[in-house]
């Protein structure tokens, strides 16, 4: 699956998307799961409570929402625009 | 009729507003809302503000949004452009058109639409002045202006 990154998550992780190949069943067990690929990964999701999740572009708010079948997974900080 | 636009270009807001609802009879309302870069936020004297955003979703968003407005009031066009990339103080952000019978359509219906707009579409601001720069925080307020629909 395709996994992106936005503003400070991107800045922190280091890169805006990148494909992932993930046994992982829930949005927490692919955020566990990145967060052993090193230093700049565990960084960006220290603190979940400021982490938004979108699973084929649309939001959930649950951490336990299945990504069994997504095709791409964001996590970035609330949005800011307008 | 709906148009919603994501773009790095400029807009004319005035070349817009006059397209809206051109050559049709049955408008009586017609209202405007463009947002602008402003020199000062959380950070001051702001020098340049860069918006990044999420572009498939954006669009997705920002068509979920208008579309909820168009069920929820008698609005027969809105017109949607959001700017991403870097902007200058005085630059324009987005803007925002809407037409339809009566006023209070239009303006109740763009309120709505800036209010979601603000806490439910996919883009960031980062601000930067001479001494370094920040992203932007949500702001509480316009959480509870979305909440209060």
């Amino acid at each position: 699956m395709q996994v992106y990154y936005f503003s400070w998550v991107r800045e922190k992780v280091g890169t805006g998307q990148e494909e992932i190949q993930t046994n992982s069943n829930t949005v927490k067990d692919l955020i566990d799961e990145l967060s052993l690929k090193g230093e700049n990964y565990t960084l960006a999701f220290s603190n979940l409570e400021h982490i938004k999740v979108a699973v084929d572009q649309v939001f959930v708010s649950d951490f336990n929402h299945p990504i069994k079948n997504a095709k791409e997974i964001a996590f970035f900080p609330p949005v800011t625009g307008g | 009729m709906l148009s919603i636009r994501i773009q790095e270009d400029d807009f004319d807001p005035g070349l817009i507003y006059n397209l809206v609802g051109k050559d049709r009879k049955d408008i009586g309302a017609k209202v405007a809302f463009t947002g602008l870069v402003k020199d000062f936020f959380e950070l001051e004297e702001v020098t340049s503000l860069y918006i990044e955003h999420y572009h498939s979703m954006a669009k997705t968003q920002l068509k979920n949004i208008c579309q909820a407005a168009l069920e929820r009031w008698q609005i027969k066009e809105i017109h949607l452009v959001h700017r991403f990339g870097l902007l200058k103080p005085g630059d324009n952000i987005v803007n925002l058109v809407l037409a339809s019978h009566n006023r209070s359509d239009v303006f109740q219906g763009g309120t709505f639409i800036m209010d979601y707009l603000k806490s439910d579409a996919p883009f960031w601001k980062k601000e930067f002045n001479r001494k370094g720069s920040a992203w932007v925080n949500q702001s509480l307020a316009d959480i509870q202006k979305m909440d209060s629909w």
